[in-house]
């Protein structure tokens, strides 16, 4: 599953990035990496993009780009 | 001399030491992105102070980070200091790893230490220093406080001695990075309390609500217009009018009322009538500014870059083109220089063709104007009619330019959401006054030159001192006055005043001020209808800002780009104008 | 001597005028709050 598939509130693990691979190495160096717990915090009034947390920062990435991390399946 | 880089994050207060370091008055906001290209600043001439702009690491092949490296490399850089914010070291600390591979000392400025105690955050400075292998100091920027240490250090040249190879423990894989970090980390840092639920996050939730965020974006704009035009701004230019212009106007007609008319002419309605009716709308200018440095500072930017993101897609512009959307607000030169950092060819272009239509500072003392005179107690929906209107246009034409011009594709784009924080009184005030200092110059130069030009040519013709009516400018406006007979102001003051507005926007207002005299008020009234009025102003916003922008959008894009810009805002200009005339006339008979 | 007040006015203002246009053409907008991204910026460096 995606990170696209959590609800604004839910919790996940990232397992791993693909895609365009300027924005793979981005989110790599902010610490977007296997193992990091990853929250979906809300959803833009016109549902893209969206809001999550990880390693104690919002940050704003668009839902096409968002769907590239893929999450440990619980 | 000693060279120091300073670098650091994104928004972690880079600007705010560099301009605490050198005493000099860069322009600092609460959101990513601010400084574009780098700037320098000395202490005391001993040492160079290079600000660059923020970076999460030096490989993901941005231009800010081409920048930065670039000049990491071939700077001569003696010491780099790595400014992080200290309430999220974690993700702040990878660029520090990679800045080590440079083999230069370090001081790692530990900023915003008031915010990471808050958070119940405790460092342990010298074992983070020794595990690093760096100079720590920790500061807390925008109160002052610790800058002074870091200027003793810089100035004392005594930087922990740097190069030992095995020191470097940055690799290719980010997560062998990050292990590295929270294994330092884990040994440095105590954390007290538990983060709850912060006041930020219960903001968000109403801020970027689903229903609420679009109009609490519009309420809070309104607000900055409000506070512009009712509260403070107008009632202060008022004053201004009533006791020092009209003070000035009769202190000088008592001195000159021995002269011949025409020098007392030259003197009150040339250059008093000319830049006192400019003057005026100093305190309009800094209030504005000071209510968009108040958004800038608070951090909502970034929020308003979030909800409006999938609006700048649709116009097919990346989310980072937000940024010299703001940027122009105030004014458009630096607006289309910052559009340099976008990544991709086509986005540079059509941000620079769109960044005009943004209604710059320069643009207000004319709606302040007609506002006044026309719509007396509505100033604020006018003029921030005409703000929405200049945003609804460059989303139709990005629109119309996406399907046409420039087809295609789509830079990924991330932003980071700053944190909330109560604005710094001292750099409110000091940014607008810069803006105020910046508007006086505008004011004594080139308003001042070409009022005085404007009332020579306003007098005289080839068969010397003259009538008005017959003046070289009467004759040089009657060419241009037909073209916008249709939107209901074909006069030749018009059109001369539109035509030097092109010098700068405000010597629109400053020429009407010398050809139609200090009566300006009255004269206006009767030249304009309200729906007239409301369409010259929306020439006004439309129109090709100013001859700078011309030179730079030139001067970045080339000849072929300048004049495509020029032509095609002249047009839609004229095309809206035309159209809001002629529909409001229907409308409102 | 009224004349001449207004002669030098007069080339006070061509002056400025001259020297502000060249400023613009170069690309300065002389909004006072952009040093750092002004096209010019490097220029008034050099002279201060």
């Amino acid at each position: 599953m995606s990170i696209c598939d959590l609800k604004p509130g839910q919790c996940g693990y990232i397992q791993s990035i693909s895609g365009n691979k300027k924005l793979v190495k981005r989110l790599m160096a902010l610490g977007c990496i296997e193992g990091t717990p990853v929250k979906v915090k809300l959803y833009a009034p016109l549902g893209d993009p969206i809001i999550i947390n990880f390693r104690g920062f919002d940050l704003a990435i668009r839902k096409k780009d968002a769907m590239n991390i893929q999450l440990r399946e619980a | 001399m000693i060279t120091a880089a300073l670098l650091g994050n994104p928004n972690v207060g880079k600007t705010t030491l560099f301009n605490y370091l050198t005493g000099s008055n860069q322009y600092i906001g609460n959101w990513p992105g601010v400084t574009v290209e780098k700037k320098e600043g000395y202490i005391e001439n001993r040492v160079k102070i290079v600000d660059l702009p923020g970076i999460y690491a030096l490989d993901t092949f941005s231009n800010e980070e081409k920048i930065s490296k670039e000049f990491l490399e071939k700077g001569n850089v003696d010491v780099i200091v790595n400014i992080v914010d200290a309430s999220s070291l974690n993700r702040n600390l990878y660029l520090t790893l990679q800045l080590k591979q440079f083999n230069k000392p370090i001081v790692l400025v530990l900023n915003m230490m008031d915010v990471a105690n808050a958070k119940g955050i405790k460092i342990n400075y010298e074992k983070l220093a020794t595990k690093l292998g760096v100079t720590v100091i920790p500061i807390s920027a925008s109160k002052g406080i610790g800058v002074e240490e870091v200027k003793k250090l810089l100035e004392s040249g005594n930087f922990f001695s740097p190069v030992n190879e095995n020191d470097y423990h940055y690799t290719d894989d980010e997560k062998e990075n990050y292990r590295f970090i929270e294994e330092v980390l884990a040994e440095v840092i105590v954390k007290e309390k538990i983060e709850s639920t912060t006041i930020g996050e219960k903001i968000d939730l109403i801020v970027l609500n689903k229903y609420l965020a679009y109009p609490l974006f519009l309420l809070i704009l309104y607000i900055i217009f409000m506070f512009t035009f009712s509260w403070v701004g107008q009632p202060l230019s008022d004053a201004l009018d009533e006791y020092i212009i009209s003070g000035i106007v009769a202190l000088l007609e008592n001195l000159l009322q021995n002269s011949s008319p025409w020098f007392s002419s030259l003197i009150i309605d040339g250059i008093v009538g000319g830049v006192g009716s400019v003057l005026v709308f100093l305190p309009i200018v800094m209030a504005l500014f000071l209510g968009i440095s108040f958004l800038e500072d608070s951090g909502y930017m970034a929020r308003a870059a979030f909800i409006m993101d999938k609006i700048m897609r649709k116009i097919g512009l990346s989310g980072k083109a937000f940024i010299p959307f703001i940027i122009g607000f105030g004014c458009t030169v630096p607006a289309i220089m910052s559009a340099r950092t976008l990544e991709s060819e086509k986005d540079r272009k059509l941000t620079a063709l769109l960044v005009p239509l943004m209604s710059c500072n320069a643009r207000l003392p004319v709606y302040a104007l007609f506002a006044t005179i026309f719509f007396p107690g509505n100033e604020s929906a006018i003029t921030f009619s005409l703000y929405l209107l200049g945003v609804a246009i460059a989303i139709l034409i990005g629109l119309l330019f996406k399907n046409t011009i420039f087809k295609k594709d789509e830079e990924p784009f991330i932003i980071e959401l700053p944190e909330y924080k109560v604005p710094e009184l001292r750099n409110l005030m000091l940014n607008t006054w810069e803006k105020g200092k910046g508007f006086l110059k505008k004011a004594g130069t080139i308003i001042f030159a070409m009022s005085v030009i404007v009332w020579f040519l306003s007098n005289f013709n080839f068969n010397g001192m003259t009538d008005m009516e017959s003046s070289f400018l009467a004759h040089l406006g009657g060419v241009i006055a037909p073209v916008f007979k249709p939107m209901g102001y074909g006069t030749w003051q018009s059109a001369v005043a539109l035509l030097t507005g092109l010098m700068a926007k405000e010597v629109v207002v400053s020429t009407m001020g010398v050809v139609y005299g200090l009566d300006l008020h009255n004269i206006l009234a009767q030249q304009f209808t309200p729906i007239a009025a409301y369409s010259f102003l929306v020439y006004v916003l439309l129109y090709t800002p100013c001859i700078s922008v011309i030179a730079v959008m030139r001067k970045e894009f080339g000849n072929k780009m300048m004049a495509f810009s020029v032509f095609y805002q002249l047009l839609l200009a004229w095309i809206v104008s035309f159209i809001v005339f002629n529909v409001s006339s229907l409308i409102l008979g | 001597m009224e004349i001449i007040v207004a002669a030098g006015i007069a080339a006070l203002a061509v002056y400025i005028f001259y020297r502000s246009a060249k400023k613009k053409t170069k690309g300065d907008c002389g909004c006072g709050s952009c040093s750092s991204h002004c096209p010019i910026y490097e220029e008034q460096k050099k002279n201060s």
